[in-house]
C-alpha cells in the first residue's frame, strides 16, 4: 500500500490542495526568474530611459504600468528591478547559509565551551530584530548594494546556524554515528559521511522561507535608502521613490509592492509544500502543532 | 520555580553583556581606519586625529569597553558626531513614539488576530475559515511599509479621512493622538495580526478536540464559555510565543513604517546616523531596543508559569 493511500480522506484532500497551491506558486516563480533573467529583451526601456513630456503618467498602451516622476517606464523598472531584489535576496541567503551552516554544524558537533558561547552569541544576535541587526550591519560596512546583501545575509545567519545545531545535536547520537565512530573513523569523515546529510532536509525547508526574508529586508532597507543606490532600480527603491510623490492610489505605488507581496507569497507557499513534501510522514497540520508555525513565520520579518 | 525565574534572569544578564559588547565592537568592524570614515574622504589629519580622540580610539580596547559600559550603566550612552545631542537625549526624545506606535499596534494585531483566529478555528474547514486563513496567508506576504503606503493613499489622500503624517501622542489628545494612530498601527500590525490569527487558529483547532472539552460539553457548559474560558487559556500558551517574537517583529516594523507617515521615532534616528555613519547613535538606539527586546521575552517567560503552571523550568 503507498504512503498516500493509508492517509486518512481529509488529509490527503489538504495535501492535494497544498500541491496545487504548491504548483501555481512555483509555477508564478519559474515564470518570474525567466522574465528576471530576459529583462534586458522584454522591457520596452531601458531603465534609467528619461522621459520629461511624459512625467508620473497613469497606465497606457505606451507604458503598462505608468511612468515615475522622472518619466521612466514603470514596467521596464520593475523587470530590471526584479534582478536586484531577487538576485540580492539569493545571495544574502547564500551568505547566511555559508555562515549559518558551518557554524552550526561545528557548534552540535564539537559541543562543550564552543557550542556555549557560539549559541550565547547566536541568542544574542537573534535578540535583535532583524531588520535592526541589517541596519546596524550596513551602518558599519556603509550603504549600497553589495553591503545590503552581505547585512541581510549577516541577519539571517543566526537562524541556519541554530536549526542546523538542533539538527546535529540529534544525528551525533544516533546508533549508525556512533558505530562509525568505534570504527576509529575522523571526526570530518563523520561530519561529510552521516552528519551533514542527515541534517540538512529541515535546513533546506529554512532556506526556502528565508528567501523571502531576504527579500522583504533587501526592500526595507532599499526603501529606507540604505539599499540599493539610484538609478539602479529596486522594488524597495521604487517605492521609496514614489512615496515622495505620493497622490493618490497610483501604478507606481501598487505596482512594485504587488510585486513584493506576490513574490514573498509565493515563496512562502512553495516553502510549506517543501516542508510537506520532504517530510511525508508529518501533515502540515501535526507539524504545527510540534513546531509554532516557525518556519512559516520565519518569513515575516 | 524561584531557581528557574533566577537563571533565567542570569540568562537575560549574559545575553545583554554579550549585546554590550557586541554593539560596543561595531566601530572595531568598520573596514579601514573608523576615524577616517566618520570624519570623511577630504578630512585634513588634525580632523581625523580629532574624531578618533573623541571616539576614545586611542586607548587601549579594554579602557574603551570600560568607559562605554560605565557610561551605560550610568546612563550616558555618549554625544552624537554630528549635532553634539547626548544620545540618551535623542532616545528620550524619539523611544515613546516608537514605543506608542509598537503598542498600538500590538493592540490591533491581538484585538483582531484572535478573534479571527477562534472563528476560523470554530469553524474549521468551511467558507469562513477558508477566507480567514486566505487573509492570513496574504497578511504574512505584504510588507508593512507598502501596506502603509497604500493606506495613506486612500485614506489620506484619496478620501482625506485621517492625516497622512505626523505624530500626536494618545495622551496628549486622545482624539488626535488616535486619528494619526489608526493607519500606523495598522501597518505595523497587520503581519502580526496574520501571525496571531494562524497559531490560534491551530492552536484553538487542537484544545477543542481535547478530552477536557467533550467532558465539559457533555456536562452541559454552554459553548461561549468552553471557548473563551477554558479552551482559549490552554491554546494561549503558543500564541504568547508568537506574541512574543512579534513585539520584536513590531519594533523592526515600526522602525521602517514611521518613514511612511514622517513620524520622527526610533527609526529616524537610527536611519539618518546610519546614513551618516553617526556610530555612537546607532549603538546607542541599537542597545535601547535589544534591552526592551529582551525585558519584553523574560515578561513572556514569567507569563508562561502563570498560564501553565506545570511549565517550572523556563
Amino acid at each position: 500500500m503507498g504512503a498516500s493511500a493509508m492517509l486518512k480522506g481529509p488529509v490527503r484532500r489538504r495535501r492535494r490542495a497544498g500541491r496545487a497551491g504548491g504548483r501555481v506558486a512555483l509555477g508564478f516563480l519559474v515564470v518570474l526568474g525567466v522574465a528576471t533573467l530576459l529583462a534586458g529583451p522584454l522591457a520596452p526601456y531601458g531603465y534609467n530611459d528619461q522621459d520629461y513630456d511624459a512625467i508620473l503618467q497613469g497606465m497606457s498602451g505606451a507604458h503598462w504600468f505608468g511612468t515615475d516622476d522622472l518619466g521612466r517606464d514603470v514596467f521596464s523598472r520593475l523587470l530590471y528591478g526584479a534582478q536586484v531584489s531577487l538576485g540580492s535576496a539569493v545571495v544574502a541567503v547564500v551568505v547566511a547559509v555559508g555562515i549559518g551552516v558551518p557554524v552550526g554544524l561545528v557548534s552540535g558537533f564539537v559541543g562543550r565551551r564552543v557550542d556555549a558561547v557560539v549559541m550565547r552569541v547566536l541568542d544574542t544576535l537573534l535578540a535583535f530584530p532583524t531588520i535592526l541587526l541589517a541596519i546596524t550591519i550596513t551602518a558599519v560596512l556603509g550603504t549600497g548594494l553589495l553591503t545590503a546583501m552581505v547585512a541581510v545575509g549577516i541577519a539571517l545567519m543566526p537562524s541556519f546556524a541554530r536549526m542546523m545545531r538542533a539538527q546535529v545535536l540529534v544525528v551525533r547520537d544516533r546508533l549508525y554515528v556512533d558505530a562509525a565512530r568505534t570504527f576509529g573513523l575522523p571526526g570530518w569523515w563523520l561530519v561529510a559521511r552521516h552528519v551533514v546529510p542527515n541534517s540538512i532536509q529541515p535546513v533546506i525547508v529554512l532556506t526556502a522561507h528565508m528567501l523571502g526574508a531576504a527579500l522583504l529586508v533587501e526592500a526595507s532597507l532599499s526603501f529606507l535608502g540604505l539599499g540599493t543606490p539610484p538609478p539602479q532600480p529596486s522594488w524597495g527603491g521604487m517605492l521609496r521613490e514614489a512615496s515622495r510623490f505620493l497622490d493618490g492610489l497610483a501604478p507606481q505605488i501598487i505596482v512594485p509592492g504587488l510585486a513584493i507581496a506576490l513574490t514573498l507569497l509565493a515563496i512562502n507557499v512553495v516553502g510549506d509544500w517543501l516542508r510537506d513534501l520532504l517530510d511525508p510522514r508529518v501533515t502540515s497540520r501535526s507539524r504545527r502543532r510540534a513546531v509554532p508555525e516557525a518556519t512559516t513565520e520565519a518569513a515575516a520579518v | 520555580m524561584v531557581t528557574a525565574l533566577r537563571r533565567k534572569v542570569v540568562s537575560v544578564l549574559l545575553t545583554l553583556l554579550f549585546a554590550s559588547a557586541m554593539v560596543f565592537l561595531i566601530t572595531y568592524l568598520v573596514p579601514g581606519d573608523p576615524a577616517v570614515v566618520v570624519a570623511g574622504e577630504q578630512a585634513t589629519p588634525e580632523q581625523i586625529a580629532l574624531v578618533r580622540s573623541e571616539l576614545g580610539l586611542d586607548d587601549p580596547i579594554v579602557e574603551q569597553y570600560g568607559r562605554f559600559m560605565w557610561g551605560v550603566l550610568h546612563g550616558d550612552l555618549g554625544t552624537s558626531l554630528f549635532t553634539r545631542e547626548p544620545v540618551v537625549d535623542i532616545v528620550a526624545r524619539t523611544l515613546p513614539r516608537t514605543m506608542e506606535l509598537v503598542v498600538a499596534g500590538l493592540v490591533v494585531a491581538i484585538a483582531a488576530g484572535i478573534p479571527l483566529g477562534i472563528a476560523a478555528a470554530m469553524r474549521a474547514r468551511t467558507a469562513t475559515d477558508g477566507v480567514i486563513r486566505a487573509v492570513s496567508t496574504a497578511g504574512l506576504a505584504i510588507p508593512n511599509f507598502w501596506f502603509g503606503l497604500i493606506l495613506v493613499s486612500i485614506f489620506a489622500l484619496e478620501w482625506a479621512v485621517l492625516p497622512a503624517t505626523g505624530f500626536v501622542s494618545v495622551f496628549d489628545d486622545p482624539v488626535e493622538g488616535l486619528a494619526h494612530q489608526v493607519l500606523p498601527a495598522l501597518a505595523i500590525g497587520l503581519t502580526a495580526m496574520a501571525a496571531i490569527a494562524r497559531q490560534t487558529r491551530s492552536a484553538m483547532i487542537e484544545v477543542l478536540s481535547a478530552d477536557f472539552v467533550r467532558t465539559q460539553r457533555a456536562m452541559g457548559v454552554p459553548g461561549r464559555a468552553i471557548v473563551w474560558q477554558h479552551a482559549l487559556k490552554n491554546a494561549s500558551i503558543p500564541v504568547v510565543t508568537i506574541i512574543g517574537l512579534d513585539i520584536s517583529r513590531l519594533i523592526g516594523g515600526a522602525v521602517v513604517v514611521e518613514t511612511v507617515f514622517g513620524i520622527s521615532g526610533l527609526g529616524g534616528a537610527l536611519v539618518s546616523a546610519t546614513t551618516q555613519r553617526d556610530f555612537p547613535v546607532v549603538q546607542g538606539v541599537i542597545l535601547v531596543v535589544v534591552f526592551l527586546v529582551v525585558i519584553v521575552n523574560l515578561l513572556i517567560d514569567v507569563l508562561y508559569t502563570w498560564l501553565d503552571p506545570r511549565i517550572q523550568g523556563v
